[in-house]
């Protein structure tokens, strides 16, 4: 194998993933309009195609379509940029996302750290998008929204530190392996602090209600993108939801084992055992809800019995499996990997549809008054934990 | 045939470029950003070459809900979001250092505990001190 050999498959597999994340992209947007409907007792899109899937297509091309406007005293090269540059940063981080065992486009040891990085770069296309519209609304709504998103940066990132005292190692690959006796949640009461931490601000780093403040559509009427049409206004949208996938992928990777199915211990020792009974227990739980919800709204009754039965099987498969010693395998991991990502989704979807909008004072309060004494004392907790741990087992 | 099946065999390139050390395993990192690049640029392209273009004075006007557009939105702007910028500046720094420390916390031991804890309580003395003077507050 030679060096261009290495570098056409890499990009290979970098085209695959990019474009299985675009197709997701449009139908998280149809599963948002069928989510919705849903919650507020509707339809949702249902004319277009077979219960209305063809929708995010003809929506697509509808966009496509439309006439390219840029007002006429908006700066026309940052107006331009701004859009490609939300969806750049978005793209990037996509490669070193472990979607299933050994399946990373690049597993490069500071991962997570990139991940934040190129990401965090996302608010320039939103502010500059917003100064460049030369529109009052776009002005305040990109302000707004860089405050918003450098102040939750803090807690999202402290709250992953707290995770990562106990991984060590920032590689996404290494952090999933890490966690080989238990999901990072089973194995510490501690992280649960984490989680929340970490779910409340990736919410508000992804613009998602109730922290959507950069788009309120009642006192900033679109927010930073009002002067937007047509692709352009599709590229903010496009990197809104890849951004939701990214953050869900981190919380999955991070905090919720990654590509590990709920019973994945190691079953050496007794609280091996236990993390593998919680699973079991999590995983019951989780299928006994979605029945009940299927019996209730008999629409979703296949699909549900579907999910719950491949998942069971899989499960029984990766028990025998570990207990033979055996790996997990492309379609196992990849199917635990991709339902907690979609869990993920739907909980930011669940709460958009729920909770209604904070007021920009409290939002700030929010985040410097609670979350971020809050993310300071988990790391200290955590680093105590993981002292006093190394201590009593001996490293 | 055998060249198509080296390139669809992942476990095998990543072997390699596991192997191949450094710099190569940071290929699939500059491989997603160059088609990042691309997804974000054709989009644009396209829709460029596809559509109608027939401007006109109402349809370039600052969008103001209908009414016409009053002077522009170059203006100064309250200054609570320079405090943000600045406190974030401070925080983002510490997580930089932040970091490093938690991934080598196993190997630092004892030390690395009450290092950080002093680290941490000297931000938080300063974190306290800017909450007494009021740089969290929003609305005064």
């Amino acid at each position: 194998m030679t060096m261009a050999t290495a570098l056409v498959s890499v990009l290979i597999q970098a085209l695959l993933v990019m474009l299985l994340v675009l197709l997701s992209v449009a139908y998280l947007t149809y599963l948002e309009r069928k989510v919705a409907g849903f919650i507020q007792v509707r339809h949702g899109p249902r004319h277009v195609g077979w219960k209305g899937l063809l929708q995010p297509i003809a929506d697509g091309i509808k966009l496509l379509l439309k006439e390219n406007l840029v007002p006429g005293a908006a700066d026309r090269a940052v107006f331009n940029l701004a859009p490609m540059l939300v969806v750049f940063t978005a793209m990037a981080v996509l490669a070193v996302i472990p979607w299933a065992q050994g399946y990373t486009v690049a597993d490069i040891n500071i991962g997570l750290l990139y991940i934040l990085s190129i990401s965090s770069l996302g608010v320039y296309g939103i502010v500059l998008g917003g100064w460049a519209s030369n529109n009052k609304y776009a002005l305040f709504a990109s302000l707004r929204s860089a405050a918003q998103n450098i102040s939750y940066e803090i807690p999202l990132a402290m709250a992953l530190i707290g995770a990562i005292l106990y991984t060590g190692t920032l590689s996404m690959g290494g952090i999933v392996d890490a966690q080989e006796r238990g999901w990072l949640v089973f194995q510490n009461p501690l992280h649960w602090i984490g989680f929340a931490l970490y779910a409340v601000a990736a919410t508000a780093e992804t613009n998602r209600l109730p922290f959507d403040l950069p788009e309120a559509e009642a006192e900033l009427v679109a927010g930073f993108h009002i002067e937007y049409s047509s692709m352009k206004f599709a590229l903010f949208f496009m990197g809104e939801y890849i951004n939701m996938i990214v953050v869900s992928a981190i919380a999955a990777v991070v905090f919720l084992g990654g590509w590990r199915s709920p019973v994945t211990g190691g079953f050496a020792g007794f609280w091996a055992t236990v993390w593998t009974l919680m699973g079991i227990l999590l995983w019951s739980a989780f299928s006994y809800g979605l029945l009940r919800l299927a019996f209730w709204k008999k629409r979703f009754l296949k699909m549900s019995l579907a999910l719950v039965g491949l998942g069971s099987l899989l499960m029984i498969l990766d028990l025998a499996g570990w207990k033979a010693g055996g790996g997990f395998g492309l379609l196992s991991s990849g199917f635990w990997m991709l339902l907690k990502v979609f869990l993920c989704l739907f909980a930011m979807m669940w709460a958009r549809w729920t909770y209604p909008r904070y007021r920009y004072d409290q939002l700030m309060n929010v985040c410097w008054r609670i979350l971020l004494p809050l993310s300071l004392g988990y790391i200290m907790l955590s680093g105590c934990f993981r002292f006093v741990a190394n201590a009593l087992v001996g490293g | 045939m055998e060249f198509i099946k080296t390139l669809f065999n992942f476990p095998q390139v990543h072997e390699w470029l596991g192997q191949a050390g450094y710099p190569a395993v940071y290929l699939g990192a500059l491989a997603g950003a160059v088609l990042a690049l691309l997804i974000a640029a054709v989009p644009i392209l396209m829709s460029v070459c596809l559509s109608p273009s027939r401007p006109s004075a109402a349809k370039k006007a600052a969008y103001e809900c209908g009414v016409p557009p009053v002077g522009t939105a170059r203006e100064k702007q309250m200054v609570r979001f320079y405090v943000v910028a600045i406190l974030f500046v401070l925080f983002d720094v510490e997580t930089a250092f932040l970091f490093p420390w938690a991934v080598a916390y196993d190997m630092l031991g004892l030390f690395g505990l009450i290092e950080m804890g002093l680290f941490l309580a000297i931000l938080i003395f300063g974190y306290v001190y800017a909450w007494k003077k009021e740089a969290l507050d929003w609305v005064y």
